[in-house]
């Protein structure tokens, strides 16, 4: 067993492991960059960088790959037992040790980031206050209601129902709800439609599938949900539910009134903002913006204080950052009021890349250090030599 | 140590080396400022188109007059010499084209016949196709011309319509989607549409409207009879005459043409102008006439159709400055319609006071004439030349081992770097910029370093390979920024995208990131002197001697790691802090990724075992095509934040590229392979 584990940490340390990870990653990384061309940045994401292994036809034939989480912890695992536990502590190693540890570090910050941050977008009028932000790519049923001076809701993200498409349903179940949600028909860009036929679909609108958008943010889902009521007071009720509906479904259970949204998921900043003004400014006698800013009031609790948030300079406060992200209306005959858009991100390892890079950068130049002097050490014996050999 | 090895000692401090150098160097500036700027017509001969009678050609003193007059273009102030110059190359992938004589003329000559002898420069070679498939597509005959040629309007105007058309078919398509021919006909169709709108955008300068006991009333009362009316006179009469025509009530069916037919009173009033102005396109064309105000307050320079647009809406006279320019550009049309050149010369030096004066003032002509100078000194093109008199002084030193030969080639070399890298300070000092914010400007930071890189090496190393390397590369990389300039055919100062407006950002990331680059061409350029000289066998059995260059090959490899590294890392902190993501799998930070992945795995190969000398090598060879790939292929993508550096129409010679890599990777494997498999063979080198 102790010679199988040894065995196990030569293997999970060999520099030979992390050539052929870094090989590995680097076709991934290829992969992940040319299929953008046909598949969305989130899909390739998903499909490609944070997967354990993905298959990918070539000529017909579907290959294996490992996925980016699987290289990724290999070299976190690579680089902890071999760049750095195994390593050999000498001086001269000291750089390369600061670089592994720097690396790691930056990893980390990166794992951190995909397991527990929040980014989505605010679209804000100018004059008009906002405190939530909602996903791009990702969407949830909201179920809210019931009993008014609670004014609960539920929420269920996508991942738990996006799989009910073909023929497959999901059955949604709550302790907090009077009934459950049985989600079928999801697709995952769709519209509504008038029915071909009677008796098709939902108050006579099918959900007509058009297909993956390159963008994913431009996709729009559908399904269809049936409520069923706990026990058995009333009758099951099937509706339609679409992403871009302007209303939720309303729908009444006994006494209580619940309204059924499929929208994007939605989240709570810690404080709000009034969009104040926006100002688009371009290169003189062209198009091309020269600069995008909003003129922002935070509103937080009490207190409010005024913010500028623009290019390279966003608005950070409470562990949100608020960056200009979009304007509009774009089009000049179009009169309404201005409104900007934020990307907000709630990310607690937000500055970690930037302490792994001066620790990187640390590693490099002790390392380079070291070996200028190694290197000077030698040229110097080496004309040393040089000259002996001349006297003599 | 072998003889063949040893160090050139061509860098102690001697006084005729000293004096090479300094010879080189001024030899080259004086070539560059001694250049004449106008092509001679020694035979003098005299234009056969009536609107031309002008004395050609145009002199030197109009020619720099025209050279430093301001204008407003892509969102800055820049001399007519720049914007002619990308102009052309538009048309003609040349900052020249040759007139119906078969004389060599200049872009700013070129813009100057467009202006004013549109006739005349209908008869230019300024039009590239590169493809008679282009012509045949509209039925254009091209008989006695090469497949790839320049033509000129005259001939192209037949077809213009019909080009229009399947332009605007093919414009239906995705552009990767669309074939050469049919992105050709679009670029045909587009160039012929630049050609008509600049040749018709002082036609306002030659209307002349003569009053005569026919004319309308209105105009009558405004005007005296006998008297011709210009289009300034409009303008500076345009409250009477907008009086006047309300005052005369709807058009009677008997009205002058001019009075219009409408039932609003002003429609003759409007129609006049129309008139004055038939092509409004190509009255906005020029922005030349700078505000009587501070240039925070109002940056936007007018052009002449947005000057009458502002009078007819607004009511409001127009500006003395913009009335007496228009009447300076009327007596330049003058001049060149009666042939008096003085006149010409007399009205152009006074309207480019009156704007230079006052772009002086609103603090915008500054740079212009040191913009100008710029494009005189052409640092790129006798930097070009003199990496490659380098080259072919190196080639020589091959042959004959001659040591002033060498220190002459290093003289050259040096001042064609000293230059070259002038000429990026030049560039830096024009926009208030880092070295690098665009594509053409990675090619010359590229270019730059891998010979100032080069010749550090060839410093300790002294064995000759990265010196003859730095006159290759500093050759290459400055033909490529060349081409790249001439196909875009676009503004290479451009106002930047708001998200790039950062100097700190573009000064350490951008620089950081492209210095990897360059060290990892440089470090595969090595290579390729391994692998080369592994196939020929040439001097294998001099073990030292391809040491020396795997030891270069590592250390230039590991300086372009640090830099790969320091600047992908840079680039994730910049996005934090612009989109609020360190990483995001965008194809550009994927291509940087890419590289510095390459690099860590040949390290790591090379540390393990797994790779051999030959290997790294190999290794490195594909790590140049990844920078390749980063630095030109994900632009041709067309996906990505990173939109700012999208180009197109390089596919083809990227494909020869990594094709012609991957079959001498692929022949050093074979060699390799057969050779290990024959023991008979000699041993040598550091491949084994």
């Amino acid at each position: 067993m102790r010679r199988f584990l040894r065995a196990v940490v030569k293997v999970l340390s060999s520099l030979r492991l992390a050539f052929a990870t870094f090989v590995l990653l680097l076709v991934l990384v290829f992969i992940g960059t040319w299929q953008q061309q046909y598949e969305s940045l989130f899909d390739v994401q998903g499909k490609y960088f944070s997967s354990w292994y993905f298959t990918l036809p070539i000529y017909g034939v579907p290959l294996l790959f490992p996925g980016g989480t699987l290289l990724l912890g290999l070299l976190a695992v690579n680089l902890l037992v071999g760049g750095i536990v195994r390593m050999r502590f000498r001086w001269k190693n000291a750089g390369v040790l600061v670089i592994h540890l720097g690396i790691v570090f930056l990893l980390t910050g990166s794992l951190v980031e995909y397991l527990l941050s929040d980014k989505g977008y605010m679209v804000l009028r100018e004059g008009q206050t906002g405190r939530t932000f909602q996903s791009h790519q990702e969407w949830e049923i909201s179920i809210a209601g019931g009993d008014p001076a609670h004014g609960r809701e539920l929420v269920i993200p996508d991942t738990r129902f996006s799989a009910a498409q073909g023929g497959r349903t999901r059955r949604l179940v709550s302790d907090a709800l009077p009934f459950d949600l049985v989600v079928e028909g999801y697709a995952r860009n769709s519209e509504p439609k008038p029915a071909d036929r009677a008796g098709e679909g939902e108050d006579g609108f099918v959900l007509e599938w058009k297909g993956d958008s390159i963008k994913a943010e431009a996709n729009v889902p559908g399904c269809f949900v049936t409520m069923v009521p706990k026990q058995g007071a009333g009758p099951k009720v099937r509706a339609l539910l679409w992403g871009e509906q302007r209303f939720p479904w309303a729908v009444r259970v006994g006494e209580e009134t619940w309204q059924i949204d499929l929208r994007r998921r939605t989240f709570l900043a810690p404080f709000a903002v009034r969009l104040e003004k926006f100002v688009r400014r371009l290169h003189p006698g062209t198009q091309m913006a020269a600069e995008f800013s909003s003129y922002v009031t935070k509103i937080d609790g009490g207190t409010t204080s005024q913010a500028h948030v623009t290019m390279n300079a966003p608005l950070r406060d409470q562990g949100v950052i608020m960056f200009q992200e979009g304007w509009g209306p774009q089009d000049p005959r179009d009169r309404s009021l201005p409104w900007s858009q934020f990307a907000v991100v709630r990310n607690p390892s937000d500055q970690w890349p930037k302490y792994a890079c001066i620790v990187i950068g640390l590693g490099m130049l002790i390392h380079f250090l070291i070996r200028l002097v190694k290197h000077l050490d030698t040229e110097a014996a080496r004309a040393a030599a040089k000259a002996k050999e001349a006297t003599a | 140590m072998s003889p063949a090895s040893a160090p050139l000692d061509l860098l102690r401090p001697r006084a005729p080396w000293l004096v090479a150098l300094a010879a080189a160097c001024v030899a080259v500036l004086f070539a560059a400022l001694a250049r004449p700027t106008v092509a001679e017509d020694p035979a003098g001969s005299g234009p056969s188109v009536p609107s031309s009678r002008l004395v050609r050609p145009w002199s030197d003193d109009v020619v720099a007059l025209a050279r430093t007059f301001p204008i407003q273009e892509g969102g800055r102030i820049m001399p007519i010499d720049t914007w002619a110059g990308y102009t052309l190359q538009q048309l003609s992938h040349r900052k020249g084209c040759k007139d119906a004589e078969g004389r060599a003329i200049n872009a700013v000559e070129w813009a100057l016949d467009m202006l004013f002898r549109p006739t005349l420069a209908a008869t230019h070679r300024c039009f590239l196709v590169p493809d008679t498939d282009i012509l045949d597509s509209v039925g254009l005959a091209h008989e006695s011309k090469k497949k790839r040629d320049r033509y000129t309007y005259l001939e192209l105007e037949p077809g213009a319509a019909k080009l229009g058309q399947l332009a605007a078919k093919y414009e239906q398509k995705e552009s990767k989607e669309r074939s050469s021919r049919e992105a050709g006909v679009i670029d045909l169709a587009r160039n012929l549409g630049t050609f008509e709108r600049l040749s018709r955008a002082l036609t306002f300068a030659r209307f002349r409207a003569p009053v005569l006991a026919d004319t309308d009333p209105v105009l009558r009362k405004v005007f005296p009879a006998g008297t011709t009316m210009r289009f300034s006179d409009l303008l500076a009469r345009n409250d009477a005459l907008r009086a006047g025509f309300a005052a005369a009530g709807p058009a009677a069916p008997e009205a002058g043409a001019l009075h219009g037919k409408g039932k609003d009173p002003l429609d003759g009033f409007f129609a006049l102008f129309s008139e004055a102005i038939p092509d409004t396109g190509a009255a906005d064309a020029l922005h030349f006439l700078p505000p009587l105000t501070p240039a925070g307050d109002h940056p936007e320079w007018a052009s002449v159709f947005e000057i009458t647009r502002d009078m007819l809406s607004s009511e409001k006279p127009v500006s003395p400055l913009a009335l007496a320019a228009l009447v300076d550009l009327e007596r330049m049309a003058d001049g060149v319609t009666q042939g008096d050149a003085l006149a010409f010369e007399g009205a152009f030096r006074a309207l480019h006071g009156r704007v230079t004066t006052e772009a002086k003032r609103r603090g915008e002509y500054a740079k212009v004439p040191l913009e100008v100078t710029y494009h005189r000194l052409d640092t790129f093109t006798w930097s070009l030349s003199g990496y490659l008199i380098a080259f072919i002084l190196t080639a020589f030193t091959w042959i004959f081992r001659s040591k002033w030969l060498k220190r002459v080639a290093w003289g050259v070399v040096l001042a064609s770097l000293a230059y070259h890298v002038f000429g990026i300070t030049l560039r830096c000092v024009l926009r208030d910029r880092p070295p690098i914010s665009t594509l053409y400007e990675t090619t010359l930071f590229i270019a730059a370093f891998a010979v100032a890189l080069s010749l550090v090496v060839e410093w300790f190393q002294r064995n000759g390979v990265m010196f003859a390397l730095a006159t290759v590369l500093g050759a290459v990389g400055l033909f490529v920024a060349n081409r790249y300039e001439a196909m875009k055919g676009e503004d290479t100062m451009p106002q930047l995208q708001a998200v790039l407006d950062t100097n700190f950002w573009l000064a350490t990331h951008v620089t950081c990131v492209t210095i990897g680059y360059s060290a990892s061409l440089l470090a595969a350029a090595v290579a390729h002197v391994h692998l080369i000289g592994y196939l020929l066998g040439w001097r294998w059995a001099d073990r030292d001697f391809w040491r020396s260059v795997s030891r270069m090959e590592y250390g230039v490899l590991c300086f372009a790691l640090l830099f790969s590294t320091v600047g992908t890392i840079l680039g994730g902190i910049w996005a934090n802090e612009s989109w609020g993501r360190f990483w995001g799998w965008d194809p550009k930070e994927n291509g940087a990724l890419m590289i510095v992945l390459g690099q860590l795995a040949i390290l790591h190969g090379r540390m393990s075992g797994v790779l051999k000398p030959l290997g790294v090598s190999a290794g490195t060879i594909v790590t140049g095509g990844i920078v390749a790939f980063s630095w030109w292929g994900v632009n041709l993508l067309n996906i990505g934040l990173h939109a700012y550096g999208f180009t197109s129409g390089m596919w083809g010679v990227l494909i020869a590229f990594w094709g012609v890599e991957a079959a001498l990777v692929a022949s050093v494997l074979v060699k390799h392979l057969v050779t290990t498999s024959t023991p008979s063979l000699p041993e040598g080198g550091v491949g084994a």
